[in-house]
């Protein structure tokens, strides 16, 4: 046994006195004893291991889920191979219900961002956090992922947004109307765009010409044009965000 | 594996590493749920999955890789940045 094989049997071994390590594992076990090469390198794998399970502790699951699982399989005594594949389609079905039940959960603990105006929601949605659902810096590629998902399309974005590095975008709901917001990045300071259909916001009445406004460390600038509204939120500073648009 | 990666972890919020989980592909992600989420075995992970210890033991591996991608991705700045306000209220219009 060489040490990538030791470290690929290694990486998905944890230390656990109810069962004895098969005999690959033993063999890589031994391995580590006597390369601190790859002793060192188990310690971190663990470390990380350690580090991200109870990063994800913090979301409980289900209680007795680990039960269930185990008491719902056949032959769970032995841990022989499942005779069906069925069970395994179960099990498959039910590790991905658990991360996506668990998403549902971080979710309510950081409820979605509202606002009586879409400048309030805007500023609200990034100073709450956000996830991009579509990452990348192409332009046209973030459009047309948004046209996918039925969302409002920023069409006229001001020149010097040329300049700047896209990140990626998403597609929000404010009041139950489609938003998009693509987000945009340059010297450290992103700029994120939030675009509305004018005719689905019930919004406070804004001119053609940007709006611009602060809340602590964020500005932000509305305007319209003939059919959509737009809200940039920046961490930027007021001059920065001028100079953008 | 730095020892960076392991303080890249740690001062991630839980809501991240979830979206890291749902990430990866289906076929990383079930024994990697089990693995981190269910304190499984490998040996456990292998039986309720009919796969063979190996199996398990590779998809574990590769599936960690993918995870850590991921976090590398981050760094890359692509994921927007959070801006917190904590403690602000309304807006001031200039």
């Amino acid at each position: 046994m060489n040490a990538d094989d030791a470290k690929l049997i290694l990486s998905a071994y944890r230390p656990d006195p109810r069962e004895d390590p098969d005999p690959d594992v033993s063999a890589a076990l031994q391995r580590a004893k006597h390369d601190p090469v790859l002793a060192e390198w188990w310690a971190r794998e663990q470390a990380w291991d350690d580090a991200m399970a109870e990063k994800l502790a913090e979301i409980a699951p289900p209680p007795g889920l680990r039960a269930a699982l185990l008491a719902g399989r056949p032959g769970r005594r032995d841990l022989s191979p499942a005779p069906t594949t069925g069970w395994r389609a179960v099990v498959f079905a039910m590790a991905a219900t658990i991360v996506v039940a668990l998403s549902f959960g971080v979710a309510r603990w950081k409820p979605a961002a509202s606002g009586a105006t879409l400048q309030d929601f805007a500023v609200n949605t990034v100073a709450n956090g956000f996830f991009l659902q579509k990452r990348g810096s192409d332009v046209a590629a973030l459009k047309a992922w948004l046209a996918e998902k039925q969302g409002p399309i920023p069409r006229r974005l001001p020149t010097e947004f040329a300049q700047l590095r896209a990140l990626g975008c998403r597609t929000l709901s404010f009041t139950g109307r489609d938003v998009s917001l693509v987000c945009f990045e340059r010297g450290g300071k992103e700029f994120h765009v939030f675009v509305a259909r004018r005719d689905e916001v019930r919004d406070e009445p804004v001119d053609a010409g940007p709006r611009f406004s602060s809340r602590g460390a964020l500005v932000a600038a509305t305007w319209v044009d003939a059919d959509l509204q737009y809200v940039v939120v920046s961490d930027a500073s007021m001059a920065a965000l001028r100079g953008v648009l | 594996m730095a020892a960076a990666e392991v303080d890249r972890v740690a001062s991630l919020d839980a809501a991240t590493v979830m979206v890291a989980l749902q990430e990866v592909e289906e076929v990383f992600r079930a024994p990697l749920t089990l693995f981190y989420l269910q304190n499984f075995s490998y040996q456990e992970i292998a039986a309720l999955l009919d796969v063979p210890i190996g199996t398990v033991m590779s998809r574990i591996s590769r599936g960690k890789a993918r995870l850590r991608a991921f976090f590398a991705q981050e760094d890359g700045a692509e994921r927007a940045k959070v801006v917190p306000l904590a403690g602000q209220r309304g807006l001031a219009h200039s």
